[in-house]
């Protein structure tokens, strides 16, 4: 068949298009299904005019679904049949009862900003949270927010500090979303003290699988509560959330640089358990070129640390340790290309993290911002991995230099973030089949290890074993992993054992009788 | 730089007043880009091209550095040529002036205040005093408000106009344009003389800003302010620490425009009230102070506070 001649419908509602592979390249050969546990289209035309009937917009050009056609990972690809945008829980309950009639997989995105393919459609409805992003109801007395769960973190900000007031922690990230973050964590630099984004919520609204609308808390609907709560979006949708917010403080940085990878880790850990910082975190340049973030949100709290705690921190100020650096290299004449990268990066990075419009009187103003932009600017790509490892405090110093090594093994520059997060005792529950390792206790770390891809080219066979290796650390260890969903979820059984995943797999298939609602992520 | 480049990361959402309204990605660059990506044609991202305020918050915060403004315009330009959007080429070509001979003015400084401005006559009065410190300002007869429009929309201005806009300008050394548009393509056009956001040019005369204080609200006009961003931040901010007012700057230290652009008022598109009460939610403010005519007039619909053009802080 001469592929100029095919023509495929534009906008037909109800109708798959031809697949635009099969009629050249398998000519005369019946197309085989290879992975007969995708879904393959089965009740769709049925389901579309179902949803037509009830009022329910779907877009299915091939433009308005090829806009979700990748996260920010950019290695995982698939395309919806149809997209909905979110505008109500009563909408999306619709869709839900549906979806669950018809069989259709249904994949929640916000942020998109998942790596590993967790918010790309491979088929069925792709439904946009964003389309649910305003805030609801600021109560300054009770310090809370009720937002849409499509919003993005850096849009209820904006909202709330309008008020004077801030959200507790929320990703580095701009355009993560509120329902997205609570569904697997959420990491701030003030999570060592503050916790994850998971453990600010104080109810939520939540549309069941089966499209019923429940309000829940730890009060509440108690057991739906824990399973959304880092959930990866297997057992609801939040549609509306209640968050804890707190006054709006500018930062007071300090930055201690080591060139130890270890010495760095032990202080970060020792800075956290002695509760002398708000904020706290470890950014890394290279081995030689360790960065670790200290900051206050009162001038009495960095007075303090600077009086009690700051002799025990083994890292150097910025001159002292440039003048070590220097004279580091200048011994070791046969590793200048190193010593220009590390020049060549501070330049490049350093105004970025302490931009003049974000900062005043020695303060940052605006964390999220400025962080999220460095990011973008500095880290983003087509392309991201960021493989990582949660593990608790005693086996967090060794996963952080196993995997450091493996990052070495595979490329000339990367970065590790590595950041506490304090954990709630009552909150074991929402932990179970989480990014939280079950055998943390008050604090778990996290170090994500993130290549500089820049503009060089790497198969996807290269990045996926870095990721393995980096993975197959946290099996030997028996860490967890924030990001084990999608392309890693075969790790997710090796590292936390059949027995938790077979309960949840169980109250999976108990919620979501088709198993349509955010199918393939982790199960 | 094109669309193709657009890895789709979203940031270009967070200012983006099309989107904070509509709520739906079809509705930023990021979607316009996207679709694009995937062969939409002009037709099908019509209405997000022609929705879009051009208000260059986007421009600022693209890590891909893609000229998004520019891009929305030429992709207006080829839809016209497509026969697309044909009522609002046609609605606007009839509003081109026709071309006049016009004789080149000899004063050094011409000041083109635009339609909103020039029905205020008193205050055009005192942005003349104000600006004619060295030399005498003269208000243009023609300021090109036409052209700022079809600048604005991707129409096709004929040379016969072009010209005829541009010869009273040919001699000025310094011209004070109040229209972001016009003052983008004056950059093009009269490479030679030295052209100042009229809004940004009052924004610095310590006269007027020493009026300020943290009861105000004090709204930079957005395209001009986006254009130049490195530059003009750090006087904005300056501006708001030392004289303690509110801006319309967001977290991102991009101005919230209002809806108030030539073609929204053509064809609204985005809903001015919205977005005007966006600039004010939150805010305990007791005065609104705007550079640029068109976003008082937009702010005074949605506001019982006065609202004052800056120039009218002279003698306040």
């Amino acid at each position: 068949m001469d592929k100029q001649n095919i023509t495929y419908p534009r906008n037909t509602i109800g109708e798959i298009p031809p697949c635009p592979v099969a009629p050249d390249s398998l000519q005369g050969i019946p197309r085989q299904q290879t992975n007969p546990s995708r879904w393959q289209g089965e009740q769709w035309s049925a389901f579309v005019a179902a949803l037509q009937q009830a009022n329910i917009e779907l877009r299915v050009a091939p433009h308005n679904t090829g806009t979700y056609m990748t996260d920010a990972g950019g290695l995982a690809y698939g395309k919806p049949h149809g997209v909905v945008i979110a505008r109500s829980a009563a909408q999306i309950a619709t869709l839900m009862q549906l979806a669950q009639q018809f069989q259709v997989p249904v994949t929640t995105r916000g942020g998109g900003l998942t790596t590993e393919g967790e918010s790309v459609a491979f088929g069925g409805v792709l439904l946009d949270m964003t389309g649910m992003s305003r805030v609801l109801h600021i109560d300054k007395t009770a310090l809370t927010v009720r937002t849409e769960g499509g919003i993005f973190w850096h849009l209820l900000a904006e909202a709330l500090r309008r008020e004077g007031l801030d959200y507790l922690s929320a990703p580095l990230n701009l355009t993560s979303s509120v329902g997205g973050t609570l569904g697997v964590g959420g990491i701030d630099v003030n999570s060592s003290k503050l916790g994850c984004s998971a453990d600010q919520a104080i109810a939520l609204q939540v549309v069941t699988p089966t499209g019923e609308i429940v309000e829940c808390s730890d009060e509440e609907h108690a057991e739906l509560f824990q399973r959304v709560i880092l959930g990866y979006g297997q057992f609801g949708i939040i549609t509306e959330a209640t968050l804890r917010i707190r006054p709006y403080t500018p930062l007071r940085m300090h930055y201690f640089y080591y060139s130890s990878l270890r010495n760095a880790v032990e202080d970060l850990i020792q800075i956290d358990r002695s509760e002398a910082c708000d904020y706290s975190g470890i950014l890394t340049m290279m081995d030689r070129a360790i960065t670790l973030l200290v900051a206050f949100d009162s001038d009495e709290r960095e007075a303090e640390f600077l009086s009690h705690h700051r002799k025990a921190v083994r890292g150097y100020g910025e001159l002292p340790f440039a003048i070590r650096t220097a004279a580091y290299y200048a011994v070791r004449p046969w590793r200048i290309k190193e010593a220009l990268y590390l020049y060549q990066r501070k330049r490049e990075l350093f105004p970025d993290l302490q931009p003049a419009h974000h900062m005043q009187g020695g303060q940052m103003i605006d964390r999220t911002v400025v962080f999220s932009r460095a990011v973008w600017k500095h880290w983003g790509g087509r392309q991201m991995v960021i493989p990582d490892l949660a593990s608790s405090v005693d086996k967090f110093v060794e996963s952080v230099e196993r995997g450091n090594a493996v990052c070495k093994k595979y490329f000339p520059h990367y970065t590790l973030y590595c950041v506490g997060i304090k954990l709630r005792a009552d909150h074991k529950a929402h932990y179970e089949l989480s990014c939280i390792p079950p055998d943390a206790e008050e604090w778990a770390y996290g170090c994500e290890f993130e290549p500089m891809l820049g503009d060089n080219s790497y198969s996807r066979d290269q990045l996926q074993s870095f990721k393995n290796e980096i993975y197959d650390i946290g099996v030997d260890l028996g860490t967890s992993y924030y990001r084990f969903g999608g392309m890693m979820k075969g790790y997710i059984r090796r590292a936390l054992g059949d027995e938790v995943v077979e309960k949840h797999l169980a109250m999976k298939r108990q919620a979501d009788p088709a198993m349509i609602l955010n199918r393939h992520v982790i199960f | 730089m094109s669309h193709s480049n657009c890895h789709g990361c979203s940031l270009c959402l967070l200012s983006c007043p099309m989107w904070q309204q509509r709520r739906d990605v079809q509705y930023s660059p990021q979607g316009i880009f996207k679709a694009l990506q995937h062969n939409a044609t002009h037709d099908e991202i019509a209405p997000a091209l022609f929705s879009c305020l051009l208000c260059g918050a986007c421009d600022v915060l693209c890590p891909e550095q893609i000229d998004i403004t520019d891009m929305i315009k030429t992709l207006r330009q080829e839809a016209f040529v497509k026969g697309i959007e044909i009522e609002l080429q046609k609605n606007i070509e009839s509003l081109l002036a026709q071309p006049v001979a016009e004789t080149r003015l000899e004063e050094n400084t011409i000041i083109l205040p635009g339609k909103a401005l020039r029905s205020m006559p008193d205050t055009l009065t005192k942005i003349q005093r104000l600006l004619s410190n060295e030399t005498h300002a003269v208000i243009a007869t023609d300021d090109g408000d036409d052209i700022a429009l079809a600048l604005e929309a991707g129409i096709h201005i004929s040379e016969q106009r072009r010209h005829s806009f541009l010869e009273p300008l040919q001699g000025a050394k310094r011209l004070y344009i109040s229209n972001a548009h016009l003052l983008r393509a004056l950059h093009r056009w009269l490479p030679a003389t030295e052209l100042c956001a009229l809004g940004y040019s009052l924004s610095q005369l310590n006269e007027l800003t020493s009026k300020l204080n943290k009861g105000d609200l004090y709204l930079i006009e957005a395209q001009s302010f986006h254009f130049d961003h490195k530059q003009k931040i750090t006087h904005y901010d300056q501006l708001r620490y030392q004289q303690g007012c509110q801006t319309n700057m967001d977290l991102q230290r991009n101005a919230i425009p209002t809806a108030a652009g030539a073609l929204n008022t053509l064809r609204p598109a985005l809903d001015s009230t919205e977005q005007g009460n966006w600039i004010l939610s939150g805010r305990n403010v007791q005065r609104i102070v705007v550079e640029c005519a068109e976003d008082g007039l937009a702010m005074s619909q949605v506001t019982h506070h006065p609202v004052l053009h800056i120039a009218d802080l002279m003698g306040a």
